[in-house]
């Protein structure tokens, strides 16, 4: 006897109904004393309808109440029952009373819901548009900055075959500003003017930002003074921001490069500071 | 067997354990009222001393030994009964007290109403809940409600399925509430038994 069998033939229920034939019970009884799955099926058929037994029995006792209710006004007299019928009364205006305020309260209630659904919807397309909008100037700035890039590149090949230097130009120190975390206070850089090429390049990597227009770049010196302010930045394909100073205006001590980010209404935002730590001297 | 064969207290303690419940749903099917709990008791003591007298010694065929024993009782006991049976006094029944069920009765039978009244509410169609509660209050037949309905024998089970499945998790899941509060009694009542809580605040 398998479960498959049980199941699809629905001998528990058979079973508790006694309508299973005398043989097959016998088999039946034999298989689930050792079955827990069948013993299981067996008590839940066996709850339930005692749950339904106790459920209608709750119904009946219910419904004798109401009945015994109302032989019993009805065994008073006129008078009582008059009364009795003036408090239902009164009680059921009352109840339909706060009934239909009731509806008018959750009626307002809904109202005010589905409006602030409303406006919520309306700010969450405004929002998408403009990120939509943001990642599409994004976009289109790239592929203007890929062709200046393209252009340079081809300028200075050209240049280069021109002239017949197959070097670069420039011998540049760069420097990329890193900060890890949980050292903040540590230099980004530490630039030795005796070991540096000029100019002296800091390399600025940049977390691309749907807000952010343009990028702005300043130095300070150690004593607060800004050496140099550039703004207007776009990075570079490597999504850099490269400065380049000459080492020579640079003088020992900790100096602050802030990085602000620039939103198309004009407004800045600091993003990152970075310290650069000047030591040594020019040979 | 052959530890009961011995006298083995445990062994016996772990007959009943093992095949108790079985025999507690056979007895019910057989039973009427509280009958089932004096027969349950009934059957393991005689299984137990037949075991003992070594009346039995295949292993396998003791679910059905068991089976056949406790269907024997249930069959004895209520041809005794017929043969006791006289007409009731109505007169003097009308003074004797109803017995009354334990308050822990009464509320698993209140809760296992609200379990019940769950799933008729849950279920999607009044056929369905017509279904359920001509099958199992009014215990009409299978195929008369099937018929009436013009259901496959499929479907109809597959409404009955779909209604006991949904009772089970609701089950279950009181069982398992009702562990947790009894753990959290348990905890309580150890805790004001060290002294942790005051008895009355």
């Amino acid at each position: 006897m398998d479960h498959r069998e049980i199941v699809e033939q629905g001998w528990i229920e058979l079973y508790r109904r006694g309508q299973l034939a005398p043989e097959a019970e016998v088999r039946f009884e034999e298989h689930f004393l050792g079955c827990p799955q069948c013993q299981q099926d067996l008590d839940l058929a066996r709850s339930f309808q005692r749950g339904l037994q106790a459920m209608a029995a709750q119904e009946v006792a219910r419904a004798a109440v109401g009945a015994g209710l109302a032989a019993f006004f009805a065994r008073r007299s006129r008078l009582l029952f008059g009364v009795a019928a003036l408090v239902a009364l009164v009680g059921l205006s009352a109840a339909l009373y706060l009934s239909t305020a009731r509806n008018r309260q959750l009626a307002s209630l809904a109202g005010e819901l589905k409006s602030e659904l409303d406006e919520r919807e309306l700010a969450r397309r405004k929002l998408a548009q403009e990120l939509a909008e943001g990642r599409e100037r994004s976009e289109r700035e790239r592929a203007e900055l890929a062709e200046r890039i393209a252009t340079l590149e081809t300028a200075a090949a050209t240049g280069r075959a021109a002239t017949g230097l197959a070097r670069p130009q420039v011998l540049s120190s760069v420097y990329l500003m890193a900060v890890v975390r949980g050292e903040e206070d540590a230099p980004a850089a530490i630039v030795d003017l005796a070991q540096t090429a000029e100019p002296i390049t800091l390399a600025v990597p940049i977390d691309l930002d749907p807000r952010i227009h343009r990028y702005r770049l300043t130095l300070t010196d150690p004593a607060g003074r800004v050496l140099v302010t550039l703004g207007d930045l776009l990075p570079n394909p490597l999504e850099t921001l490269l400065l380049a100073v000459p080492g020579a205006s640079l003088g020992p001590g900790d100096h602050l490069l802030a990085l602000d980010g620039i939103t198309p209404d004009g407004s800045a935002l600091p993003l990152e500071r970075y310290r650069v730590r000047v030591v040594g001297r020019r040979p | 067997m052959a530890r009961i064969r011995a006298g083995d207290r445990e062994a016996e303690g772990s007959l009943v354990e093992r095949f108790g419940k079985g025999i507690a749903l056979l007895l019910d099917r057989h039973c009427r009222g509280g009958d089932a709990e004096d027969l349950f008791q009934d059957t393991f003591r005689l299984v137990i001393e037949k075991l003992r007298r070594g009346e039995l010694r295949e292993s396998e065929k003791l679910p059905a030994f068991l089976a056949q024993v406790a269907r024997s009782l249930a069959i004895e006991h209520y041809r005794k009964a017929a043969r006791r049976k006289t007409e009731p006094d109505s007169e003097a029944l009308a003074f004797v007290p109803a017995s009354a069920a334990s308050p822990l009765t009464e509320l698993l039978a209140s809760e296992n109403a609200a379990l019940a009244r769950q799933v008729v509410r849950e279920l999607g169609t009044a056929r369905d809940r017509e279904i359920l509660l001509r099958f199992y209050l009014a215990e009409d037949d299978k195929d008369t409600i099937a018929a009436d309905h013009g259901l496959s024998s499929l479907q109809f089970n597959r409404v009955l399925h779909r209604a006991r499945q949904r009772y089970k998790e609701l089950y279950l899941a009181r069982v398992a509430a009702g562990a947790g509060r009894g753990r959290a009694a348990l905890g309580a009542l150890v805790a004001m038994f060290l002294g942790l809580v005051p008895l009355s605040r």
